[in-house]
C-alpha cells in the first residue's frame, strides 16, 4: 500500500548545513504542541509572536518600530462555524517545505527545529505552495520565507516559546508529548464509552455494536 | 538606573525565568519565590510566608496567575461595549484595524479612558451625595445620630457659597448648604455647580469655559460620559478626552469636595494628629475589629461604638483586654485624621491581616474592598461584615448599616466582632512586630494655622528657594510594582532635594510606615532648605492630607497659593504623582488634577498605548490646552529626576 510518506522525494541533505551549523536549543523530543479544545481565538500568541519577534521585544516599543515586527504564526477561524484554531509551523520530521526548496535553504536541525537559512533563501515561494498546513509565511519586505523558529532563543536560556507563555488557556504547550497528552486517553475514553452506551440502549434492538461504529473514521478526525 | 521596581516581569511576554512555566508541562508558578522583592516592608514578607504555609493565596499570587495579561487589555485597544464585538484591533497593522462598528484604535482607547473616569468618578460623588444626604438630615433635625462637630468650617462654607450667615440659626445655615450641595448633583440648568464656582480660582472657571469643559451637575456627567461612550455616540478622541475632563472636574471641585467640606462639618476638621501605623497596631489580647472602605459614615461609629462601656465590658468578660480599633485605607485615614485611629495598612495588605488570625472582623462599606477578604475570612475564625446593600460580597456577613439607625447597626457590628474573640485559634496568630509612629491631619486650615493664619511665610520660603516645589502624591497599590516602593523613593528623593511633598491615601500610608510622617526622621533625609523651613517654621517636609476625597483639599490649597502668587495653577512648581495606582478613581483624580494644570506622573502603564493619538494628546497636547500634561515612568529615580525638572522650569518661567 502506498502511504502518503513513500510517495514523498526521498530526504535530501540540505546544501546550506555546512555553513550554518548550529547547537540544539532544545531536546529532540520536546514539541510545541496545540490543543483546538482549549482554543479561545484570543489572538495572545499572536501578539507574543510578533514582540518577541521584535527589536525591542517589548509590547509597548515594538508597536511602533520599523520594521513592522512579524508574528509567525495565523489565527484563523473555521469558516460557518466559528471556532478559532491557529496555524503554525509543526516542524515535521520529513518537512515539504524542506523537500522542495531548489536551493536547500531549510534544512532540520538535530533539535528536531526547522530552520530557514535566509542568506541561501532566493524567496522562490515554492515552499509556501508546499506546505500542507499554510504555515509558511513569505515576507515581502525582506523578500525571504518565514515561518515558526520555536523562539530559538528563549529556548536557550530555558523558556517555552513566546506563544506557550502567552496563551492563557493552555491550548498551546511545550514539553514532551507523552506528557502533554497524558490525560486525554480519559477525556477520548469517555466519549467513546457515551457513544457506546447509546448504541447498546436496552430495548432497540439493535445489532451488537463494533468497535467501528464508536471510532471516528479518520476523514473525519482533524488535527 | 536604579533597582528594578517590578517584583515580576515588566517585559511582555516574560522573559524571566522565575516566572516562566516550571518543567515542560503547563504549569504557571503558583508560589512566589522572591518574596523580598515584592515589599520594601518588613510584614508583607512575613505574611506572604504565612499564607502560603497555610494554602491562602493573596492579591500576588492572583497576579502571578494572570500573567501574562492580555496584550489587547494592556494596550487598550479591546472593546466590549457592545453586542457586535467583542472588537480589538491589531497594534502591529496585518489585522482589523477597525471594530465592527467602524471605530478605529483612537476612538477605542478614548472611549475606553473616559468609561475608567467615569467608574471612579461615580465613586466619589456617590460618596459625597450620602454624606450631603446625611447632613441635611442632621439640619432639619431628622438624624440624631450625627452632628454638626466644627461650626465655624460650616459658616465658612456657607460664606464661599454666599450664604448669609449672619445672627442665623447653624442647622439653618446648615440646610441652605446642605440643598445647595444637593442640587449641584441632578439640577438640569446648564450653570456651573455651586461648589465648583465656589472652589475652583477664576483663571481655572474662565480657562474651563472657554475650552467648553465647564460641568452642569454631577450626575449629569457621568451618564453624560456613559453615553457619550455608548456605540455610536461620540468618535472623536479629543472630545471624548475633553469629555471625561468635563467629568473629572465635577468629581474634584464636586463631589469629592463635597465629600470632604461636609465631613469636616459631621466629624470634625482635622488637626495634627499623632498616632501609629502598620499591622503591629494589632493587639494580641484585645478583641481587634478592622475598618475599610471609604465612607466615614460607618466607621466613626464603630469607632464610637466600641468604647461603649457596655461592649467593652463584654469582651472583657470573654477574656480580652478591650475592643481594638484600627483602620485601613481611606476609612481609616478618615478615623485617624480625626480621632486618632492606628492604621493598619494599606490596600494591598487587607488579605495580610486577616491572615495574621488575630482580627475577629473587617467592617466594610464601599470602594477598594477585595472580594477576595471572604475567601481569606473563611480560612480563619474571621468575621468580613459588609454593611451597604450595594456592596456585597458572597461569603460575608451581612448587617445593613443605615444613617437613621447607625448607633444600633453600629453597636450590633461589634458585639459579632466582640462575640467571635473566643473563636480565636491562638497557636495561629502571628502579628508582625512593626509599627511607626506618624503625624496626620493636616487639612488645609491646619496648615494655616501653622503657619501663623496666612500662607506668606510658606509663599516666602519657595520664592527663596528653600522649598523649590510642591509634589503631591497620591494614590493606590498596585501588586504590579514593588509594594510601597515607588512611594517611598520617590518621597525620599524629593525631599532630598528640598521639594517639599504632600499627599493622601495609600501613599500616606506607606510614607507612615516608612517613618517619613515622623517629622524628625524625615527631616534628617531632607535637603538643606526644608531643613531650614522645619526650623522656622515647624512645617514638616512630608505631609500627611488626607484620604482619596482630600485630595480636593490639595485642590484648595493650589488654589490659594495659586491666587495669593498672582497666577494660574499650570504656572506653579507643582507636580501630581500617582506611582502605585490602581483604580479608576486614580484615573479621576490624575484626571482633575490634569485640569487644574498640574502635571501628573503615574508609575503603572495606563491602558493608552494602542493609540498614538490619546496618548500624544494626554501627554503633550494637553499641556498647549492649559491642563497639565500627563507623564508615565515606571522608575522611580527616572520618576523624581523628571519632576525636579519640571519644578525647576516653571520656577524659571515664574522667575523665582
Amino acid at each position: 500500500m502506498a502511504t502518503r510518506q513513500s510517495l514523498l522525494p526521498p530526504i535530501r541533505p540540505p546544501l546550506s548545513q555546512l555553513s550554518f551549523p548550529v547547537e540544539p536549543a532544545k531536546p529532540k523530543d520536546y514539541v510545541l504542541f496545540y490543543d483546538p479544545n482549549r482554543c479561545l481565538g484570543c489572538w495572545n500568541c499572536y501578539l507574543a509572536c510578533a514582540v518577541e519577534h521584535s527589536r525591542s521585544r517589548d509590547l509597548f516599543t515594538a508597536i511602533h518600530e520599523t520594521p513592522r515586527p512579524q508574528p509567525r504564526l495565523r489565527v484563523l477561524s473555521i469558516p460557518r462555524v466559528g471556532l478559532p484554531y491557529v496555524v503554525q509551523c509543526m516542524h515535521c520530521e520529513n518537512p515539504p517545505c524542506m523537500n522542495v526548496c531548489p536551493v536547500g535553504a531549510i534544512y532540520r536541525g538535530p533539535d528536531g527545529i526547522v530552520r530557514i537559512d535566509e542568506q541561501a533563501c532566493i524567496g522562490c515561494k515554492q515552499c509556501v505552495r508546499a506546505c500542507p498546513f499554510g504555515a509558511m509565511l513569505f515576507d515581502n519586505e525582506r523578500g525571504v520565507a518565514l515561518k515558526c523558529d520555536m523562539c530559538e532563543d528563549r529556548l536557550r536560556e530555558g523558556l517555552p516559546p513566546a506563544c506557550v507563555e502567552a496563551c492563557p488557556t493552555g491550548a498551546l504547550r511545550y514539553g514532551k508529548l507523552e506528557e502533554l497528552v497524558k490525560g486525554r486517553e480519559k477525556e477520548v475514553g469517555k466519549t467513546f464509552y457515551e457513544a457506546w452506551r447509546k448504541l447498546i440502549e436496552p430495548g432497540t434492538g439493535k445489532k451488537k455494536p463494533s468497535y467501528k461504529d464508536v471510532v471516528p473514521s479518520p476523514s473525519s478526525r482533524w488535527w | 538606573m536604579g533597582e528594578k521596581s517590578s517584583w515580576i516581569d515588566d517585559k511582555w511576554p516574560p522573559r524571566n525565568k522565575k516566572f516562566a512555566m516550571k518543567g515542560n508541562v503547563y504549569e504557571r508558578p503558583r508560589y512566589i519565590e522572591n518574596k523580598e522583592e515584592v515589599s520594601i516592608d518588613p510584614t508583607v514578607r512575613q505574611l506572604l510566608e504565612k499564607a502560603e504555609a497555610e494554602g491562602i493565596e493573596t492579591a500576588w499570587h492572583r497576579l502571578l496567575a494572570q500573567q501574562p495579561q492580555c496584550g489587547f487589555g494592556l494596550l487598550g485597544i479591546c472593546c466590549r461595549n457592545c453586542l457586535m464585538g467583542p472588537c480589538r484591533i491589531d497594534p502591529f497593522g496585518y489585522g482589523p484595524q477597525r471594530g465592527v462598528c467602524g471605530a478605529d484604535a483612537h476612538t477605542i482607547v478614548a472611549r475606553n479612558f473616559i468609561r475608567m473616569i467615569a467608574g471612579g468618578a461615580a465613586a466619589h460623588i456617590d460618596h459625597g451625595r450620602e454624606i450631603a444626604l446625611v447632613l441635611y438630615e442632621v439640619a432639619t433635625g431628622k438624624n440624631k445620630y450625627y452632628k454638626i462637630a466644627d461650626e465655624k468650617k460650616l459658616i465658612s462654607i456657607a460664606q464661599r457659597l454666599g450664604v448669609p450667615t449672619e445672627g442665623r440659626d447653624i442647622m439653618e445655615i446648615a440646610k441652605d448648604v446642605a440643598e445647595i450641595a444637593l442640587r449641584d448633583f441632578g439640577k438640569q440648568d446648564s450653570e456651573p455647580p455651586a461648589f465648583v464656582k465656589a472652589y475652583a480660582t477664576k483663571r481655572r472657571l474662565e480657562l474651563w469655559e472657554k475650552l467648553g469643559v465647564m460641568p452642569r451637575a454631577y450626575d449629569r456627567e457621568v451618564t453624560e460620559v456613559m453615553h457619550r461612550t455608548h456605540m455610536g455616540v461620540d468618535a472623536d478622541p479629543l472630545n471624548l478626552i475633553l469629555g471625561g475632563i468635563k467629568l473629572a472636574i465635577a468629581d474634584g471641585w464636586g463631589g469629592s469636595m463635597v465629600a470632604t467640606e461636609f465631613s469636616d462639618v459631621l466629624f470634625g476638621t482635622p488637626k495634627p494628629i499623632k498616632s501609629v501605623v502598620n499591622l503591629g497596631v494589632l493587639k494580641e489580647d484585645y478583641v481587634n475589629i478592622i475598618v475599610h472602605g471609604h465612607i466615614p459614615l460607618l466607621s466613626a461609629k464603630v469607632v464610637e461604638a466600641a468604647r461603649d462601656p457596655e461592649l467593652v465590658k463584654l469582651a472583657q468578660d470573654l477574656g480580652a483586654k478591650g475592643i481594638n480599633v484600627v483602620g485601613m485605607c481611606c476609612t481609616g485615614i478618615e478615623v485617624l485624621q480625626r480621632l486618632g485611629v492606628p492604621m493598619a495598612g494599606n490596600m494591598l495588605q487587607q488579605e495580610l491581616a486577616i491572615v495574621t488570625g488575630a482580627v475577629e472582623a473587617t467592617v466594610v462599606d464601599v470602594q477598594c474592598i477585595m472580594p477576595a477578604l471572604a475567601n481569606v475570612a473563611r480560612c480563619y475564625h474571621t468575621k468580613l461584615i459588609t454593611t451597604i446593600p450595594i456592596a456585597k460580597i458572597p461569603g460575608s456577613v451581612y448587617v445593613e448599616f443605615t444613617p437613621d439607625k447607625a448607633d444600633e447597626v453600629a453597636r450590633e457590628i461589634v458585639r459579632i466582632a466582640v462575640e467571635n474573640f473566643p473563636n480565636r485559634a491562638k497557636e495561629r496568630v502571628m502579628i508582625p512586630k512593626e509599627k511607626m509612629e506618624l503625624w496626620a491631619g493636616f487639612s488645609v486650615e491646619a496648615l494655616l494655622e501653622h503657619l501663623g493664619g496666612t500662607l506668606d511665610p510658606f509663599l516666602e520660603a519657595v520664592k527663596r528657594g528653600d522649598i523649590k516645589g510642591v509634589v503631591g502624591i497620591v494614590g493606590c497599590n498596585n501588586p504590579k510594582v514593588k509594594h510601597d516602593y515607588s512611594h517611598v523613593t520617590i518621597t525620599k528623593e524629593l525631599i532630598k532635594n528640598d521639594v517639599l511633598v504632600v499627599g493622601t491615601g495609600c501613599w500616606a500610608t506607606a510614607a507612615g510606615k516608612a517613618g517619613l510622617l515622623v517629622p524628625e526622621k524625615a527631616v534628617e533625609m531632607a535637603g538643606p532648605g526644608l531643613r531650614r523651613v522645619y526650623e522656622e517654621l515647624k512645617l514638616p517636609p512630608v505631609i500627611h492630607m488626607g484620604s482619596c476625597v482630600d485630595n480636593s483639599r490639595i485642590l484648595v490649597l493650589l488654589g490659594a497659593v495659586a491666587d495669593a502668587l498672582g497666577v494660574d495653577i499650570n504656572q506653579l512648581p507643582v507636580v501630581g504623582s500617582a506611582p502605585e495606582a490602581y483604580s479608576e478613581k486614580a484615573v479621576s483624580i490624575g484626571t482633575y488634577f490634569l485640569a487644574a494644570g498640574v502635571d501628573v506622573h503615574i508609575g503603572v502603564i495606563p491602558p493608552v498605548y494602542g493609540s498614538d493619538v490619546v496618548t500624544e494628546i494626554l501627554t503633550k497636547k494637553a499641556a498647549e490646552y492649559g491642563f497639565g500634561r500627563l507623564i508615565v515612568e515606571t522608575d522611580p529615580h527616572a520618576a523624581a529626576k523628571i519632576m525636579m525638572d519640571i519644578i525647576e522650569e516653571k520656577r524659571r518661567k515664574l522667575g523665582i
